[in-house]
């Protein structure tokens, strides 16, 4: 069997998702009901000799992709590169391979396809001591129904930091399992979600630290108004006999509107004692009393209310090294 | 030029805090205001200023002849009224130069004045932050972001200096001072005093007022002014406590 055909049965054994499904309970189900038209493409999905784990996926977001394209697109990044990469078409299906001590930078991008949903799924195996900056900025309308699903496998001493800058207008969710497969590998993650209309913006994330001395960071800010709704299902799982496993997730909300709503659901499953992990989550309006503040010294309401959306949202991305991504994301705020 | 009267105000929920203050300061006049925990001095200086939290139930505050009461918090301010906090808030993420910069081009506007110069600006800082002998460090980090509790009062003076403004009302500023803080804070509140300007001090202890020589002192009880008199009920008060004075009723 093709790795398409193995996508394709996957999908159907699975069968499209329920809203009482654990893992979509937050999503609206009933834009998923058209997925049960999709067949497989005659394709040439190829995986490098890397286990997509196919056979074990229980995201059907993660599958779609593997029989909805007509290839991958793969690209190798040699031993201590240093690669920006930023694709010019839509591609279903990529695959990186990122060598020793090499460095890359990707930016995702939405694009506007005819068809009324866009599925997309990036594979990337990061070698020792490697750099993966995965980042995105989208604004605008993305199409009636997007998946993004992104796995990344992280050897020893590799980091994967993602940043995002959320603006788009539709429904979509964005999911990502980050293996963390060896020791002094890390994963940092920051999202700030910037959304209005009647924008769904769903995120699945799965971080497994599968060995001693990992890290791992969530921090997301969300700025809702009109009638979005912002789902965030962050999930840590440390292995057994993993010491010094650390992971923390935050997450802030700021509601401009009575009809935007935000759903959190964080998950930590630890296995070994010696490990810190963290998690909190606020929602509110803006700090009456640093308005207050601000006004007393002569600052007016809006330009106060200004002030302090900007410093929460620039806070997202606070103590990260100015690197590539990072310039193009604060150059959008 | 401030005259407060028959002052009422109450939380959101209706319970009253104030209860007919009335005070009247005069061009050139220090006044401090004593008074036990809890009796209503903060909620005096924030209610005045337009704090959210308190709503005006009756009475009126004149500076110069206007209503403070009829304008937005930052009318009020660039009007000349300010307020140092007791205690002052963290702003992580909002640059204390940026804020102090906005805060004076905010007064300017009200003004009808332009934007201040880059270099007119940045000397006007350094001035002051030397008579305060702040580190020039502290204004370039998030406004009293992670300043210990001195360093946020002494803020609280910086941004007072550079708005010079016409009344002053400084709530507990001298609380958390070491003792040269203190004398230095004093000097800056000194320093601001002309023949047309006034200070309200809010404080508990005689030592300030040992450096910044009050004319009236006012003892405040259960929302209202039980005692007024001259620099010399603070050490009265200071030597007897609050316990002589009558209950308001
Ligand atoms: N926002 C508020 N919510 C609830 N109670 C309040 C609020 N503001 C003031 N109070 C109450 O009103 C009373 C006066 O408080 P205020 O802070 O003005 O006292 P104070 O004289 O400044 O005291 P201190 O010397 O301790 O600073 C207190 O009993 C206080 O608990
Ligand atoms: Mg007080």
């Amino acid at each position: 069997m093709s790795i398409s055909e193995k996508a394709y049965h996957q999908f159907l054994k699975l069968g499209i998702p329920k809203s009482r499904n654990d893992a979509w309970i937050y999503f609206p189900t009933s834009k998923l009901q058209n997925l049960n038209t999709l067949t497989p493409l005659q394709n040439n999905i190829e995986a490098l000799g890397f286990d997509l784990g196919i056979e074990t996926e229980k995201n059907i977001a993660a599958l779609i992709p593997l029989f909805q394209s007509d290839k991958t697109f793969v690209k190798t990044i040699d031993k201590d590169e240093i690669a920006i990469l930023k694709p010019k078409t839509a591609i279903a299906h990529s695959l990186f391979h990122i060598q020793n001590k090499a460095s890359v930078s990707f930016e995702l991008l939405n694009f506007q396809g005819s068809s009324s949903l866009q599925a997309e799924r990036l594979d990337f195996f990061l070698e020792e001591d490697t750099k993966l900056e995965l980042f995105f900025a989208p604004e605008g309308l993305s199409s009636e129904l997007a998946f993004k699903h992104i796995r990344v496998f992280a050897k020893a001493g590799a980091s994967v930091q993602i940043l995002g800058l959320q603006k788009s207008i539709g429904t979509y969710r964005y999911s990502f399992d980050v293996i963390l497969e060896e020791s002094k590998s890390l994963a940092n993650f920051r999202l700030l979600n910037l959304l209005n209309k009647n924008t769904e913006a769903h995120y699945y994330l799965n971080i497994y630290q599968n060995a001693p001395d990992t890290w791992s960071h969530q921090l997301v800010k969300n700025i809702l108004y009109d009638k979005t709704h912002v789902a965030y299902e962050g999930a840590v799982h440390i292995a057994p006999n993993c010491p010094q496993a650390n992971s923390d997730q935050l997450i802030n909300s700021i509601l401009f509107s009575d009809e935007s709503k935000v759903s959190i659901k964080p998950v930590l499953k630890i296995y070994h004692d010696d490990v810190s992990c963290t998690h909190g989550n606020t929602c509110g309006e803006l700090d009456k009393d640093t308005l207050y503040y601000l006004q007393a010294r002569g600052i007016d309401l809006n330009t106060s209310k200004k002030i302090l959306i900007q410093s929460f949202m620039a806070s997202t991305f606070e103590g990260l090294e100015k690197t590539h991504a990072l310039k193009q994301i604060l150059k959008k705020l | 030029m401030l005259s407060i009267q028959n002052l009422h105000a109450a939380l959101e929920d209706g319970t009253p805090i104030l209860k007919g203050i009335d005070l009247q300061v005069r061009p050139g006049e220090i006044h401090a205001i004593m008074g036990p925990n809890g009796s209503g001095k903060s909620t005096l200086l924030k209610a005045i200023s337009g704090h959210p939290a308190y709503q005006i139930t009756e009475g009126a505050v004149i500076l110069e002849g206007e209503n403070l009461l009829d304008l937005e918090i930052n009318q009020r301010a660039n009007k000349g009224l300010f307020v140092g906090m007791q205690y002052p808030i963290e702003i992580p993420g909002v640059n204390n130069l940026e804020f102090l910069r906005l805060a004076l081009d905010s007064k300017r506007s009200f003004l009808g004045l332009g934007p201040i110069q880059e270099d007119e600006f940045l000397k006007l800082i350094e001035t002051h932050t030397q008579n305060l002998e702040m580190d020039p460090h502290y204004i370039e980090r998030g406004v009293n972001e992670g300043f210990s509790g001195g360093e946020k009062k002494r803020n609280e003076i910086l941004q007072m200096a550079i708005l010079d403004p016409k009344v002053s009302c400084l709530d507990e500023t001298d609380s958390g001072l070491d003792i040269d803080a203190l004398r230095i804070v004093a000097r800056g509140i000194n320093n601001l005093m002309t023949p047309s300007k006034a200070v309200i001090l809010v404080t508990h202890y005689q030592r300030l007022l040992d450096y910044v020589k009050p004319d009236f002192v006012h003892v405040l009880r259960n929302g209202k002014i039980v005692k007024s008199g001259s620099a010399d009920l603070a050490l009265t008060l200071e030597k007897q406590g609050y316990d002589w004075l009558e209950e308001a009723q």
